[in-house]
Protein backbone atom coordinates (compact mmCIF):
# COMPACT_ATOMS: atom_id res chain seq x y z
CA UNK A 1 0.00 0.00 0.00
CA UNK A 2 3.01 1.99 0.88
CA UNK A 3 3.58 2.25 -2.91
CA UNK A 4 -0.19 2.86 -3.93
CA UNK A 5 0.24 5.60 -7.00
CA UNK A 6 -2.69 6.74 -8.41
CA UNK A 7 -3.73 5.79 -12.07
CA UNK A 8 -2.39 8.35 -14.98
CA UNK A 9 -6.21 9.32 -15.58
CA UNK A 10 -6.55 10.06 -11.74
CA UNK A 11 -3.75 12.36 -11.40
CA UNK A 12 -4.68 13.98 -14.69
CA UNK A 13 -8.31 14.68 -14.01
CA UNK A 14 -6.72 16.18 -9.72
CA UNK A 15 -4.50 18.25 -11.64
CA UNK A 16 -6.72 19.49 -13.99
CA UNK A 17 -9.54 20.04 -11.36
CA UNK A 18 -6.69 22.13 -9.71
CA UNK A 19 -5.59 24.20 -12.53
CA UNK A 20 -9.50 25.06 -13.36
CA UNK A 21 -9.85 25.88 -9.82
CA UNK A 22 -6.63 28.41 -9.98
CA UNK A 23 -8.25 29.57 -13.07
CA UNK A 24 -11.11 30.56 -11.35
CA UNK A 25 -9.59 32.17 -8.55
CA UNK A 26 -7.82 34.19 -10.83
CA UNK A 27 -10.94 35.40 -12.84
CA UNK A 28 -12.40 35.79 -9.51
CA UNK A 29 -9.36 38.16 -8.67
CA UNK A 30 -9.15 39.82 -11.69
CA UNK A 31 -13.14 40.61 -12.65
CA UNK A 32 -14.81 40.01 -9.03
CA UNK A 33 -12.98 40.60 -6.12
CA UNK A 34 -14.38 43.70 -4.49
CA UNK A 35 -11.15 46.79 -4.01
CA UNK A 36 -9.71 48.19 -1.21
CA UNK A 37 -7.62 51.10 -1.19
CA UNK A 38 -7.37 50.71 -4.87
CA UNK A 39 -6.26 47.54 -4.30
CA UNK A 40 -7.89 44.12 -5.25
CA UNK A 41 -7.75 40.78 -3.00
CA UNK A 42 -4.71 38.56 -4.78
CA UNK A 43 -6.64 35.34 -4.02
CA UNK A 44 -3.94 33.30 -6.35
CA UNK A 45 -1.13 34.57 -4.28
CA UNK A 46 -3.02 33.70 -0.93
CA UNK A 47 -3.82 30.09 -2.21
CA UNK A 48 -0.68 29.74 -3.35
CA UNK A 49 1.07 30.32 0.15
CA UNK A 50 -2.01 28.49 1.75
CA UNK A 51 -0.93 25.23 -0.58
CA UNK A 52 2.59 25.13 -0.17
CA UNK A 53 2.11 25.60 3.95
CA UNK A 54 -0.55 22.86 3.56
CA UNK A 55 1.11 20.53 1.48
CA UNK A 56 4.53 21.46 1.06
CA UNK A 57 6.62 22.95 -1.74
CA UNK A 58 5.81 20.70 -4.83
CA UNK A 59 2.18 20.91 -4.09
CA UNK A 60 2.82 24.84 -3.77
CA UNK A 61 4.79 24.91 -7.10
CA UNK A 62 2.44 23.48 -9.02
CA UNK A 63 -0.48 26.18 -7.96
CA UNK A 64 2.10 28.53 -8.49
CA UNK A 65 2.10 27.45 -12.70
CA UNK A 66 -1.70 27.29 -12.97
CA UNK A 67 -2.18 30.37 -10.89
CA UNK A 68 0.69 32.56 -13.23
CA UNK A 69 -0.50 31.03 -16.19
CA UNK A 70 -4.06 31.93 -15.72
CA UNK A 71 -3.04 35.41 -13.94
CA UNK A 72 -0.99 35.81 -17.68
CA UNK A 73 -3.98 35.04 -19.81
CA UNK A 74 -6.31 36.92 -18.08
CA UNK A 75 -4.25 40.72 -16.78
CA UNK A 76 -2.52 42.37 -19.88
CA UNK A 77 0.74 40.95 -17.27
CA UNK A 78 3.41 39.31 -19.49
CA UNK A 79 3.63 35.79 -19.66
CA UNK A 80 5.83 34.55 -17.00
CA UNK A 81 5.46 37.51 -14.89
CA UNK A 82 2.96 35.99 -12.28
CA UNK A 83 4.43 32.84 -12.82
CA UNK A 84 8.01 34.04 -11.97
CA UNK A 85 6.69 35.68 -8.70
CA UNK A 86 4.22 33.19 -7.48
CA UNK A 87 7.09 30.07 -7.52
CA UNK A 88 10.00 32.34 -5.71
CA UNK A 89 7.25 33.09 -2.84
CA UNK A 90 6.54 29.76 -3.04
CA UNK A 91 10.12 28.80 -2.50
CA UNK A 92 10.65 31.34 0.46
CA UNK A 93 7.76 30.18 2.13
CA UNK A 94 8.11 26.84 2.03
CA UNK A 95 11.99 26.92 2.85
CA UNK A 96 10.96 29.80 6.17
CA UNK A 97 8.76 28.34 7.23
CA UNK A 98 10.00 24.68 7.01
CA UNK A 99 10.44 24.79 10.98
CA UNK A 100 7.31 26.22 12.38
CA UNK A 101 4.49 24.74 13.82
CA UNK A 102 1.84 24.28 11.81
CA UNK A 103 -1.24 24.24 14.11
CA UNK A 104 -1.58 28.05 14.11
CA UNK A 105 -2.92 30.84 12.54
CA UNK A 106 -0.02 33.38 13.28
CA UNK A 107 2.06 31.37 10.38
CA UNK A 108 -0.19 31.42 7.35
CA UNK A 109 -0.97 35.62 8.51
CA UNK A 110 2.90 36.13 8.63
CA UNK A 111 3.67 34.05 5.79
CA UNK A 112 0.67 36.26 3.18
CA UNK A 113 2.07 39.37 4.71
CA UNK A 114 5.57 38.36 3.67
CA UNK A 115 4.81 37.06 0.32
CA UNK A 116 3.21 39.61 -0.55
CA UNK A 117 5.52 42.06 0.00
CA UNK A 118 7.80 39.83 -2.19
CA UNK A 119 5.33 39.63 -4.95
CA UNK A 120 5.21 43.15 -4.92
CA UNK A 121 8.84 43.57 -5.26
CA UNK A 122 9.43 41.27 -7.72
CA UNK A 123 6.51 42.52 -10.02
CA UNK A 124 8.12 45.87 -9.71
CA UNK A 125 11.08 45.07 -10.97
CA UNK A 126 9.38 43.14 -13.55
CA UNK A 127 7.98 46.09 -14.54
CA UNK A 128 11.37 48.02 -14.16
CA UNK A 129 13.36 45.52 -16.19
CA UNK A 130 10.45 45.42 -19.14
CA UNK A 131 11.00 49.17 -19.50
CA UNK A 132 8.28 50.50 -17.46
CA UNK A 133 8.93 53.85 -15.15
CA UNK A 134 9.01 53.09 -11.59
CA UNK A 135 8.96 56.09 -8.31
CA UNK A 136 9.76 53.04 -5.97
CA UNK A 137 9.04 54.96 -2.66
CA UNK A 138 5.01 56.06 -4.39
CA UNK A 139 5.34 52.53 -5.75
CA UNK A 140 5.61 50.72 -2.21
CA UNK A 141 3.30 53.41 -0.50
CA UNK A 142 0.48 53.46 -2.82
CA UNK A 143 0.50 49.88 -4.19
CA UNK A 144 2.53 47.21 -2.51
CA UNK A 145 2.11 47.78 0.89
CA UNK A 146 -2.05 48.90 0.95
CA UNK A 147 -2.24 45.25 -1.67
CA UNK A 148 -0.10 43.51 1.72
CA UNK A 149 -2.83 45.22 4.27
CA UNK A 150 -5.97 43.89 2.24
CA UNK A 151 -4.19 40.51 1.63
CA UNK A 152 -3.03 40.11 5.29
CA UNK A 153 -6.88 40.93 6.25
CA UNK A 154 -8.16 37.74 4.25
CA UNK A 155 -5.23 35.41 4.68
CA UNK A 156 -6.90 33.60 8.16
CA UNK A 157 -10.26 33.21 6.53
CA UNK A 158 -8.66 31.49 2.90
CA UNK A 159 -6.23 29.25 4.90
CA UNK A 160 -9.03 28.24 6.80
CA UNK A 161 -11.35 27.21 3.80
CA UNK A 162 -8.50 25.97 1.89
CA UNK A 163 -7.60 23.75 4.76
CA UNK A 164 -11.02 22.28 5.00
CA UNK A 165 -10.86 21.35 1.45
CA UNK A 166 -7.40 19.53 2.19
CA UNK A 167 -9.03 17.68 5.03
CA UNK A 168 -11.86 16.39 2.84
CA UNK A 169 -9.50 15.39 0.06
CA UNK A 170 -7.28 13.76 2.56
CA UNK A 171 -10.45 11.73 3.79
CA UNK A 172 -11.82 11.24 0.50
CA UNK A 173 -8.36 9.62 -0.92
CA UNK A 174 -7.61 12.58 -3.11
CA UNK A 175 -4.26 13.20 -1.61
CA UNK B 1 16.94 10.80 3.01
CA UNK B 2 19.66 12.04 1.05
CA UNK B 3 17.37 14.27 -1.27
CA UNK B 4 15.74 15.59 1.85
CA UNK B 5 17.69 19.16 3.68
CA UNK B 6 16.77 19.04 6.70
CA UNK B 7 14.46 16.41 8.88
CA UNK B 8 10.91 16.53 8.37
CA UNK B 9 9.89 18.60 11.26
CA UNK B 10 5.88 18.99 11.60
CA UNK B 11 5.35 16.17 8.83
CA UNK B 12 6.28 18.29 5.65
CA UNK B 13 10.09 19.52 4.72
CA UNK B 14 11.40 20.71 1.48
CA UNK B 15 13.17 18.37 -0.80
CA UNK B 16 15.81 19.02 -2.92
CA UNK B 17 14.23 17.91 -5.96
CA UNK B 18 10.73 20.23 -4.92
CA UNK B 19 13.57 22.94 -4.93
CA UNK B 20 14.93 21.92 -8.32
CA UNK B 21 11.50 21.99 -9.97
CA UNK B 22 10.92 25.46 -8.90
CA UNK B 23 13.48 26.75 -9.71
CA UNK B 24 13.13 25.87 -13.39
CA UNK B 25 9.85 26.91 -13.46
CA UNK B 26 11.56 30.37 -12.28
CA UNK B 27 14.09 30.27 -14.99
CA UNK B 28 11.14 29.32 -17.91
CA UNK B 29 9.18 32.36 -16.10
CA UNK B 30 12.05 34.81 -16.32
CA UNK B 31 12.66 33.89 -20.28
CA UNK B 32 9.05 34.39 -21.08
CA UNK B 33 8.12 37.68 -20.45
CA UNK B 34 10.63 38.73 -22.98
CA UNK B 35 9.17 36.42 -25.22
CA UNK B 36 5.67 37.62 -24.17
CA UNK B 37 7.37 41.17 -24.89
CA UNK B 38 8.10 40.55 -28.10
CA UNK B 39 4.73 39.17 -29.35
CA UNK B 40 5.77 35.78 -29.89
CA UNK B 41 3.33 34.28 -27.30
CA UNK B 42 0.45 36.24 -28.82
CA UNK B 43 -1.01 33.57 -31.01
CA UNK B 44 -1.75 31.03 -28.05
CA UNK B 45 -2.87 34.31 -25.51
CA UNK B 46 -5.46 35.38 -28.25
CA UNK B 47 -7.62 32.60 -28.39
CA UNK B 48 -7.42 31.38 -24.82
CA UNK B 49 -8.21 35.27 -23.86
CA UNK B 50 -11.29 34.89 -26.53
CA UNK B 51 -12.80 31.80 -24.48
CA UNK B 52 -12.36 33.61 -21.09
CA UNK B 53 -14.21 36.72 -22.32
CA UNK B 54 -17.27 35.57 -21.81
CA UNK B 55 -16.89 34.87 -18.43
CA UNK B 56 -14.12 38.06 -17.29
CA UNK B 57 -17.19 40.37 -18.97
CA UNK B 58 -20.15 38.93 -16.63
CA UNK B 59 -17.97 38.59 -13.65
CA UNK B 60 -16.71 42.48 -14.22
CA UNK B 61 -20.44 43.54 -14.60
CA UNK B 62 -21.26 42.13 -11.94
CA UNK B 63 -19.14 43.41 -9.66
CA UNK B 64 -20.00 46.49 -11.73
CA UNK B 65 -23.10 46.28 -10.19
CA UNK B 66 -22.63 45.62 -6.68
CA UNK B 67 -19.75 48.07 -6.46
CA UNK B 68 -22.59 51.11 -7.66
CA UNK B 69 -25.54 49.80 -5.43
CA UNK B 70 -22.85 49.67 -2.33
CA UNK B 71 -22.25 53.40 -3.15
CA UNK B 72 -25.46 54.59 -3.29
CA UNK B 73 -26.33 52.53 -0.23
CA UNK B 74 -23.22 54.28 1.49
CA UNK B 75 -23.87 57.81 0.47
CA UNK B 76 -27.29 58.33 0.29
CA UNK B 77 -27.15 61.79 2.03
CA UNK B 78 -24.69 62.96 -0.81
CA UNK B 79 -26.79 61.50 -3.07
CA UNK B 80 -29.43 63.58 -1.84
CA UNK B 81 -27.52 66.76 -1.69
CA UNK B 82 -26.21 65.87 -5.18
CA UNK B 83 -30.17 65.08 -6.13
CA UNK B 84 -30.70 69.12 -5.06
CA UNK B 85 -27.96 70.49 -6.88
CA UNK B 86 -29.01 68.58 -10.43
CA UNK B 87 -32.37 68.88 -9.62
CA UNK B 88 -31.56 72.70 -10.13
CA UNK B 89 -28.28 72.41 -12.82
CA UNK B 90 -31.60 70.59 -15.33
CA UNK B 91 -34.07 73.79 -14.56
CA UNK B 92 -31.21 76.13 -15.48
CA UNK B 93 -30.10 73.62 -18.68
CA UNK B 94 -33.88 73.69 -19.30
CA UNK B 95 -34.24 77.58 -19.31
CA UNK B 96 -30.75 76.93 -21.77
CA UNK B 97 -32.20 74.37 -24.11
CA UNK B 98 -35.27 76.75 -25.06
CA UNK B 99 -32.78 79.33 -25.74
CA UNK B 100 -31.00 76.67 -27.96
CA UNK B 101 -33.94 75.25 -29.64
CA UNK B 102 -35.07 79.18 -30.72
CA UNK B 103 -31.30 79.08 -32.37
CA UNK B 104 -31.47 75.58 -33.83
CA UNK B 105 -33.79 76.80 -36.80
CA UNK B 106 -31.00 79.42 -38.03
CA UNK B 107 -28.35 77.28 -37.79
CA UNK B 108 -29.27 73.71 -39.73
CA UNK B 109 -25.74 72.74 -39.35
CA UNK B 110 -25.70 72.49 -35.37
CA UNK B 111 -28.92 70.59 -35.57
CA UNK B 112 -26.75 67.66 -38.08
CA UNK B 113 -23.61 67.78 -35.56
CA UNK B 114 -25.46 66.26 -32.26
CA UNK B 115 -23.95 62.78 -31.60
CA UNK B 116 -19.93 62.27 -31.59
CA UNK B 117 -19.31 61.47 -34.59
CA UNK B 118 -20.80 64.74 -36.49
CA UNK B 119 -19.19 66.92 -33.90
CA UNK B 120 -15.84 65.32 -34.14
CA UNK B 121 -15.37 63.89 -37.56
CA UNK B 122 -14.32 60.26 -35.92
CA UNK B 123 -14.92 56.49 -37.11
CA UNK B 124 -15.17 54.31 -33.91
CA UNK B 125 -15.68 51.18 -32.99
CA UNK B 126 -17.61 50.25 -30.16
CA UNK B 127 -16.75 48.09 -27.30
CA UNK B 128 -17.04 47.51 -23.38
CA UNK B 129 -14.81 46.88 -20.78
CA UNK B 130 -14.45 42.89 -20.08
CA UNK B 131 -11.70 43.34 -17.19
CA UNK B 132 -9.39 45.71 -15.55
CA UNK B 133 -5.96 44.96 -14.07
CA UNK B 134 -5.59 43.62 -10.51
CA UNK B 135 -1.91 43.66 -10.35
CA UNK B 136 1.70 45.29 -10.67
CA UNK B 137 -0.21 48.63 -10.15
CA UNK B 138 -0.92 49.36 -13.43
CA UNK B 139 -4.12 50.95 -14.67
CA UNK B 140 -5.26 49.25 -18.08
CA UNK B 141 -8.50 48.12 -18.66
CA UNK B 142 -9.39 45.01 -21.43
CA UNK B 143 -11.81 45.71 -23.80
CA UNK B 144 -13.83 43.05 -26.36
CA UNK B 145 -12.77 44.52 -29.58
CA UNK B 146 -9.31 43.70 -31.11
CA UNK B 147 -7.57 43.26 -34.10
CA UNK B 148 -10.51 41.56 -36.43
CA UNK B 149 -12.00 44.81 -35.50
CA UNK B 150 -9.65 47.04 -36.37
CA UNK B 151 -8.12 48.09 -33.56
CA UNK B 152 -4.54 48.54 -32.99
CA UNK B 153 -1.80 49.83 -31.26
CA UNK B 154 -2.07 53.54 -30.12
CA UNK B 155 -5.64 54.19 -30.59
CA UNK B 156 -7.60 56.56 -28.71
CA UNK B 157 -10.26 54.99 -26.55
CA UNK B 158 -12.92 57.45 -25.10
CA UNK B 159 -16.16 56.87 -23.59
CA UNK B 160 -19.10 59.16 -22.04
CA UNK B 161 -20.82 59.30 -18.67
CA UNK B 162 -23.59 61.15 -18.14
CA UNK B 163 -23.56 64.87 -19.11
CA UNK B 164 -19.88 64.69 -19.58
CA UNK B 165 -18.36 65.18 -23.28
CA UNK B 166 -17.00 61.88 -25.18
CA UNK B 167 -13.46 61.95 -23.44
CA UNK B 168 -10.38 60.39 -23.71
CA UNK B 169 -9.73 57.18 -21.40
CA UNK B 170 -6.97 56.13 -22.55
CA UNK B 171 -5.21 54.37 -25.41
CA UNK B 172 -4.70 50.76 -26.72
CA UNK B 173 -1.11 49.62 -25.29
CA UNK B 174 -1.65 46.43 -27.13
CA UNK B 175 -4.32 44.48 -29.54
CA UNK B 176 -4.93 41.11 -30.05
CA UNK B 177 -7.57 39.23 -32.37
CA UNK B 178 -10.63 39.57 -30.37
CA UNK B 179 -9.46 41.68 -27.22
CA UNK B 180 -7.41 45.19 -26.33
CA UNK B 181 -5.38 46.03 -23.73
CA UNK B 182 -6.32 49.71 -22.53
CA UNK B 183 -3.27 51.63 -21.23
CA UNK B 184 -5.46 54.28 -19.24
CA UNK B 185 -4.90 58.26 -18.49
CA UNK B 186 -4.34 57.80 -14.99
CA UNK B 187 -1.07 55.29 -15.58
CA UNK B 188 2.23 56.24 -14.16
CA UNK B 189 3.40 55.36 -17.83
CA UNK B 190 0.89 57.49 -19.81
CA UNK B 191 2.53 60.63 -21.72
CA UNK B 192 0.56 62.70 -24.45
CA UNK B 193 0.86 65.93 -25.49
CA UNK B 194 -2.24 67.97 -24.55
CA UNK B 195 -3.32 71.71 -24.72
CA UNK B 196 -6.25 74.07 -22.90
CA UNK B 197 -8.96 75.29 -25.04
CA UNK B 198 -8.62 78.83 -23.88
CA UNK B 199 -7.71 81.68 -26.69
CA UNK B 200 -4.05 80.97 -25.89
CA UNK B 201 -3.72 77.38 -25.26
CA UNK B 202 -1.06 76.20 -22.74
CA UNK B 203 0.63 73.95 -24.64
CA UNK B 204 2.01 70.88 -22.31
CA UNK B 205 2.85 67.46 -21.30
CA UNK B 206 -0.30 65.11 -20.02
CA UNK B 207 1.18 62.41 -17.92
CA UNK B 208 -0.95 59.74 -15.42
CA UNK B 209 -0.41 59.92 -11.74
CA UNK B 210 -2.31 57.34 -10.26
CA UNK B 211 0.86 55.49 -8.91
CA UNK B 212 1.96 58.53 -7.07
CA UNK B 213 -2.05 59.46 -5.35
CA UNK B 214 -2.99 61.57 -7.94
CA UNK B 215 -5.10 61.20 -10.96
CA UNK B 216 -3.10 63.19 -14.28
CA UNK B 217 -0.98 66.32 -14.46
CA UNK B 218 -0.28 68.68 -17.62
CA UNK B 219 3.56 69.45 -16.71
CA UNK B 220 6.44 71.05 -19.02
CA UNK B 221 3.25 74.23 -19.72
CA UNK B 222 5.70 76.88 -20.64
CA UNK B 223 6.03 79.57 -17.59
CA UNK B 224 4.62 82.54 -19.49
CA UNK B 225 1.34 80.45 -20.53
CA UNK B 226 -2.17 81.36 -19.51
CA UNK B 227 -3.22 78.11 -17.89
CA UNK B 228 -6.20 78.60 -14.83
CA UNK B 229 -8.28 76.25 -12.79
CA UNK B 230 -11.53 75.40 -15.13
CA UNK B 231 -9.65 75.35 -18.25
CA UNK B 232 -10.78 72.59 -20.49
CA UNK B 233 -7.61 70.23 -21.59
CA UNK B 234 -7.72 68.41 -24.88
CA UNK B 235 -5.23 66.40 -26.52
CA UNK B 236 -2.67 68.65 -28.75
CA UNK B 237 -2.50 65.96 -32.11
CA UNK B 238 1.04 67.21 -32.43
CA UNK B 239 1.93 63.74 -34.19
CA UNK B 240 -0.59 63.76 -36.46
CA UNK B 241 0.32 66.47 -38.70
CA UNK B 242 3.95 65.15 -38.94
CA UNK B 243 2.65 61.85 -40.18
CA UNK B 244 5.28 59.75 -38.37
CA UNK B 245 4.89 56.05 -37.85
CA UNK B 246 4.43 56.23 -33.77
CA UNK B 247 1.39 54.85 -32.31
CA UNK B 248 0.58 57.92 -30.79
CA UNK B 249 0.20 59.72 -34.34
CA UNK B 250 -3.41 57.53 -34.61
CA UNK B 251 -4.93 59.86 -31.45
CA UNK B 252 -6.46 62.44 -32.82
CA UNK B 253 -6.55 66.38 -32.03
CA UNK B 254 -9.11 67.78 -29.69
CA UNK B 255 -10.34 64.78 -27.68
CA UNK B 256 -11.59 66.09 -24.41
CA UNK B 257 -9.62 65.38 -21.65
CA UNK B 258 -10.01 66.92 -18.25
CA UNK B 259 -10.59 69.97 -16.49
CA UNK B 260 -7.51 72.14 -15.03
CA UNK B 261 -7.83 72.04 -11.08
CA UNK B 262 -5.17 73.47 -9.32
CA UNK B 263 -2.16 74.94 -10.91
CA UNK B 264 0.99 75.48 -10.13
CA UNK B 265 4.54 76.44 -11.22
CA UNK B 266 8.43 76.86 -10.21
CA UNK B 267 11.03 79.41 -12.43
CA UNK B 268 11.07 77.21 -15.26
CA UNK B 269 7.96 75.44 -16.21
CA UNK B 270 4.00 75.51 -14.82
CA UNK B 271 2.02 72.18 -13.85
CA UNK B 272 -1.63 72.03 -13.28
CA UNK B 273 -3.86 68.65 -11.69
CA UNK B 274 -6.21 67.81 -14.30
CA UNK B 275 -9.11 66.08 -13.37
CA UNK B 276 -10.52 63.71 -16.27
CA UNK B 277 -13.92 64.18 -17.17
CA UNK B 278 -14.53 60.24 -16.40
CA UNK B 279 -13.14 58.15 -14.08
CA UNK B 280 -11.16 55.22 -16.35
CA UNK B 281 -12.06 52.87 -13.48
CA UNK B 282 -16.04 53.07 -13.95
CA UNK B 283 -15.98 53.08 -17.62
CA UNK B 284 -18.10 50.03 -19.02
CA UNK B 285 -18.92 50.57 -22.72
CA UNK B 286 -16.09 53.04 -24.63
CA UNK B 287 -15.25 53.75 -28.11
CA UNK B 288 -11.99 53.37 -30.24
CA UNK B 289 -11.40 56.33 -32.16
CA UNK B 290 -10.19 53.90 -35.41
CA UNK B 291 -9.92 57.03 -38.16
CA UNK B 292 -11.57 60.26 -38.22
CA UNK B 293 -13.14 62.34 -41.50
CA UNK B 294 -10.23 64.18 -43.17
CA UNK B 295 -10.52 67.53 -42.64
Amino acid sequence: MDNYRPKLEQRTIRQLSRASFMILLALLQSSFAPGFFHSRVQLVLIAVIAWTLLRGLAAGTRWAIYGGVSLAIITPQPIGADLLALTLVAVLIAVATEDFPQDTLLLPTVSVTIGSLVYGVVQAIILRLTGHPLAWLQYALTIVLPQTFVNTVIAVPSFLALQLWDRYNRRIGWI
Amino acid sequence: MRSSITAVKQGRSVSRRALSAALVVMIVAALLIPLDRAGLLDRAKGPLQAILMPTQRLLTNARLNVSSWSDDLLHWSTLRRRNGELEATVADLRRQVIQLQTLQSRNDALERELGIRQVYGWHMVSASVIQSTSSAGRRMIRIGKGKLDGVSVGMAVVAKEGSSPPSLVGVVDRSYAQTADVLLITDGTFSLAARTTSRTPAIGLLVGQWQVGSRTRLEEVDRDATIASGDVVVSAGLSKPVSNDTPLAQIPANVPIGVVEQVSGSNYAKSAEVRPFIDPDRVRDLWVVTGEDPK
